[in-house]
């Protein structure tokens, strides 16, 4: 998918953990599904990419060179050029062999981005499980719930015999 | 409604209006103690629920000091904007305690709500007054005495945020009751008004002897609106942003006055001829407002990340969170509800409010809560034990045994490993 993107799609799910965490996981006392979650991203995601650079899946390549703005040469040229698809050509000549570290580094700093976004999403959308009615700094910016058995200016509505 | 009635020769009578609201409640509290009898009035639990939708805004189980079934306390409803139920007020000594007038009026009632409309407030604070003083005044008159010394509690809010004297290095001095008038929000404007009225009274009336206080945000126990906002909105998000903003010039005091020295304060200047004719800021010293945040969110398990600032930058952020705020209302009003937080509350932000307490302490009075953390401290501690913050809860998962067996004895006895292990 290529590493900006990657990297932008890992900090994005990252992010929004803690929010579906709260849905789905903490509400259900599914302590553990955050746990399957980053591994389901952060393995998806790594995968697809070592495929790509590895130039397991350059068979796909031509699909995208149908498009006449797009002009990739294989796997390595897209995971560096990846925003070419929008028509944003980098120029990024991928053959350098400094580029080879810095790709390694790339692929072992996806699980660290991963974690600092889930970290921000944890202080963002709150998920302390020993705090279950944290709901961190979004609480400032949702706006307030009316319990059902109130009226509008919170005064409460008397039972039906 | 019961009145237990011990009393005797020297016993002071006071009515003290707002009974059943924060202050009020510990006023009568604290008069009860120091052996005064109370007419205590507040409004009738139906109107009450109407006017005070700020009690509902965080759906915390809210009980309050209930004073109607104390001794030495008659509890009686009434209204401020209804004049017939403020005679029967002044008329009621007169049936249970065979006196006739009080000796002092404290007026804590008023409508402390930024989310109500100019028009309410006025009506409640500013006509609820100038009927509580035409009702007071005409029962003077009529049975023939002297107007009973009245105790006004107003706000620091009156002076907005004031321009203050700095020294040569740029930093301010607190500011003094001399300081003007510049409410910067409806609910501060019908204080002044308020204010102006009394002094407008006693003018007309020489005999009407007022003092007013100007109290700092109120915090204590029972307090569920205002600062009551801080503590639960760190403690429900559990992490936030701690600014530290530079230059140290522009840094924020965090003015505030526990009630317990608030109704301390009322009752010393009530008793004390010195203050009449006067106006007293009633606050504890201020702390900064960034060693107030670290230490309530160090007592409230709330994490944060220390941001220094510099104050322009600061400023913008404030401006963002008001938007933020803005918005929130503007949805929130969408559902017929209240707002969490009240735009004029936002404002205050990037407020600088610094006032002095020194008028006071010139008279001799000493307050307890000086030191924030002591009040703030026990005033946490006391939201956590009544239920008003949520409860922590640290559930065990299954598989861990908790119903105790003894413990297996061994053959041999164990020794460890330390020259000439001790035996267990």
């Amino acid at each position: 998918m290529g590493f900006v993107c990657s990297i932008f799609l890992i900090s994005f799910f990252g992010f929004i953990s803690h929010y579906w965490y709260r849905k789905y996981g903490l509400a259900k006392g599914k302590l553990a599904w955050i746990s399957y979650y980053l591994l389901i991203v952060i393995g998806f995601i790594l995968l697809l990419d070592l495929l790509i650079y590895l130039g397991l899946l350059d068979f796909l390549i031509p699909l995208f060179n149908y498009f006449p703005w797009i002009n990739i040469d294989n796997g390595k040229d897209f995971m560096w050029n990846s925003f070419i698809i929008f028509g944003i050509d980098w120029n990024i000549s991928y053959n350098d062999s400094g580029l080879y570290y810095f790709a390694i580094l790339n692929f072992l700093s996806y699980p660290v981005w991963f974690m600092f976004f889930k970290d921000l999403s944890r202080k963002f959308f709150g998920g302390n499980k020993h705090r279950p009615y944290q709901k961190g700094i979004s609480y400032l910016i949702t706006s307030p719930s009316r319990n059902d058995n109130t009226d509008k200016n919170g005064i409460k509505i008397p039972e039906k015999a | 409604m019961n009145s237990h009635i011990k009393s005797d020769s020297n016993m002071k009578y006071a009515l003290v209006d707002g009974a059943l609201g924060h202050t009020g409640s510990f006023l009568v509290k604290h008069l009860v103690k120091n052996g005064w009898y109370v007419v205590a009035t507040d409004l009738k639990p139906s109107s009450r629920k109407r006017v005070m939708t700020k009690e509902r805004l965080f759906h915390t189980d809210l009980k309050t000091l209930d004073c109607r079934d104390w001794d030495n306390v008659k509890f009686l409803y009434s209204d401020l904007i209804d004049k017939k139920s403020l005679v029967k007020v002044f008329k009621s000594l007169k049936s249970t305690n065979n006196r006739n007038r009080f000796d002092i009026v404290f007026h804590p009632a008023s409508l402390y709500d930024y989310g109500a409309s100019y028009e309410l407030l006025h009506e409640v604070n500013y006509n609820g007054l100038r009927n509580l003083l035409d009702v007071m005044i005409d029962h003077s008159e009529k049975i023939n005495t002297k107007i009973p010394r009245f105790i006004h509690l107003s706000t620091c809010g009156v002076y907005g945020e004031p321009i203050y004297q700095k020294d040569k290095h740029g930093f301010i001095y607190p500011a003094d009751e001399k300081t003007p008038y510049n409410p910067p929000n409806n609910y501060s404007q019908t204080k002044v008004e308020q204010e102006k009225l009394i002094i407008e009274y006693s003018k007309k009336n020489p005999d009407l002897n007022y003092t007013i206080l100007r109290p700092a945000p109120i915090y204590g126990p029972y307090q569920t609106y205002g600062m009551f906002h801080i503590f639960y909105s760190a403690y429900i998000m559990g992490h936030f942003i701690l600014p530290k903003i530079f230059p140290k010039k522009k840094k924020l005091m965090m003015p505030m006055i526990h009630v317990e020295d608030l109704v301390d304060s009322a009752i010393y200047l009530a008793e004390d001829d010195r203050s009449i004719g006067e106006v007293y800021n009633i606050i504890n010293n201020s702390p900064l407002q960034e060693s107030f945040l670290e230490f309530i969110y160090n007592e409230l398990d709330t994490t944060f990340s220390v941001w220094p600032m510099h104050w322009s930058l600061f400023k913008i952020f404030a401006k963002f969170n008001y938007i933020l705020a803005k918005y929130a209302a503007k949805k929130a009003k969408k559902k017929g509800i209240r707002p969490k937080f009240d735009l004029p509350m936002v404002k205050y932000l990037t407020h600088q409010y610094y006032f002095s307490n020194q008028k006071i302490k010139q008279l001799g009075f000493k307050f307890k809560y000086d030191d924030f953390k002591k009040g703030v401290y026990e005033t946490i501690l006391w939201y956590k034990n009544h239920g008003w913050l949520p409860a922590l809860e640290h559930r065990l998962p299954e598989y861990i045994n908790t119903t105790a067996k003894p413990g297996k004895t061994y053959k041999s006895e164990y020794r460890t490993p330390m020259k000439g292990g001790e035996i267990f």
